[in-house]
């Protein structure tokens, strides 16, 4: 499970997408899209609607593959080292991974589980969120904001990963909840992790780190 | 790294077991997926003594087809949902692009499923049994045929709901369609195995066979169901 790339020191791990290019049918959604994400910085994706940021994210992630193009994670492909990433890897998607069904703290204990988080924190963190009054009610009754929440809780309980691609963390949430995102952030980049996003609202400005816009791409087509 | 700041792995039979009771948290809120199957096992085969006749002859005669019929479609009908919800509520990602193994994922899926899905048919099959006039010596071994059976028809069944879970709506023809092919050696033996016990003669050859056919499913299906659901989620 293992590779060589498990001993690199933190601050040096990046993630590069070298030429995605991603076909949707006979269109072609994303163009030969070249980025580098790198430690301790927010590597923002911006775009219009539909121009292909989640996309983006599920392949940068390896959630999706791309048609053509790779993304090399230190270096090396995804394909080459899957355990080895997938265990450094915090992918909040655009289906957040929360079950309706399941109560805020069965959703995360399972994440917790799965992905190696702190399971003692979670209650401290709903509470941070302030969404611990209503950690005992299936998620599926939660309102919009909440349920973000919920997802979001995993950024704390997960300290250990490396790699976050979040795909619009802040939809949904209000001041108090986009403030606790941006300090998540700042706290993962001060660890020397990298970050991958998107997002149409505007970041805190501690957050330093290159913005990629795929409507550019879309110009030069 | 210590224990402290970073828990250590669970393990695979610890992950396998908070699989299994969220499975089963999940169901005991959505009582209608585990109890649609069942229900519509139990209505078939007490349709049959209205509609055939209640004569004891025919009854006892087609009762090992018609109890195993019902079962198999009984399964197959209520797999179709078994991903969907992970699926589109982005749990089948998370469980992709977590360093776990996905085919522990799947086997406790399945395994919850039989708990749900399949246990109770082996539970009320002997009073099924009864109405249809099976004798009673072969009760055992119809039980121990669907046991067997069932877990083998939920872990192939599997392997179509996993392959069809973006399909939508067709979906459940559609895995039915995949999936009946691979089913039917079960139901052969299946039904075989009471056939013969109602006749007093050797079960073990139908047994062994059925015992065989869930060693492959066991050991091959959640692989295969694991691929499925890997395609499945990069479709988006």
């Amino acid at each position: 499970m293992t590779t060589d790339t498990t001993n690199n020191d933190a601050g040096f791990e990046s993630l590069e997408a070298l030429d995605i290019t991603v076909w949707r049918g006979d269109t072609l959604l994303l163009d030969r899209i070249k980025l580098q994400a790198k430690a301790g910085e927010v590597t923002q994706i911006a775009g219009a609607n539909g121009s292909g940021k989640t996309t983006l994210l599920r392949v940068l992630c390896g959630a999706a593959l791309a048609d053509e193009g790779e993304v090399l994670w230190c270096g090396v492909p995804l394909s080459k080292q899957r355990d080895t990433f997938n265990e450094r890897l915090l992918h909040i998607g655009h289906r957040p991974g929360v079950h309706a069904q399941l109560t805020a703290v069965e959703n995360l204990q399972l994440a917790c589980k799965m992905g190696n988080g702190v399971i003692s924190e979670i209650d401290s963190v709903l509470n941070a969120l302030a969404i611990l009054p209503i950690a005992d009610i299936p998620a599926g009754h939660l309102s919009a904001g909440q349920q973000r929440r919920v997802a979001l809780a995993r950024l704390a309980l997960m300290p250990h990963t490396r790699c976050w691609v979040l795909d619009e963390p802040l939809t949904a949430l209000d001041q108090q909840g986009r403030d606790w995102v941006a300090n998540q952030l700042q706290a993962h980049s001060e660890r020397g992790g990298v970050t991958v996003l998107t997002t149409h609202q505007p970041l805190s400005k501690n957050l330093s780190g290159p913005i990629y816009s795929l409507d550019d791409w879309v110009d030069a087509k | 790294m210590t224990t402290d700041s970073q828990p250590l792995s669970i393990g695979l039979f610890g992950l396998f077991r908070s699989l299994l009771s969220r499975e089963l948290s999940v169901a005991i809120r959505s009582p209608g997926q585990w109890l649609n199957p069942i229900l519509f096992f139990i209505i078939v085969i007490t349709l049959f003594p209205l509609g055939v006749g209640p004569g004891p002859n025919t009854l006892s005669i087609i009762a090992p087809g018609i109890i195993w019929v019902s079962a198999l479609l009984s399964v197959m009908l209520s797999l179709q949902s078994l991903f969907y919800d992970d699926l589109h509520n982005g749990s089948l990602e998370q469980f992709v692009l977590s360093a776990q193994p996905l085919s522990v994922v799947v086997l406790a899926k399945v395994f919850a499923w039989w708990l749900l899905g399949g246990l109770p048919l082996l539970l009320v099959s002997p009073l099924l049994a009864i109405l249809m006039h099976l004798p009673d010596s072969a009760i055992p071994v119809l039980m121990l045929s669907l046991l067997l059976g069932t877990l083998t028809l939920i872990l192939v069944g599997a392997i179509g709901a996993a392959l069809t879970a973006t399909v939508g709506n067709g979906g459940g023809i559609l895995m039915s369609l995949l999936v009946l092919p691979l089913t039917v050696p079960v139901l052969i033996f299946g039904s075989g195995a009471v056939q013969a016990a109602a006749m007093q003669m050797p079960v073990g050859g139908h047994l062994s066979l059925l015992v065989a056919l869930l060693a492959l499913a066991l050991s091959l299906a959640p692989l295969a169901t694991a691929a499925a659901l890997r395609v499945a989620v990069s479709a988006g």
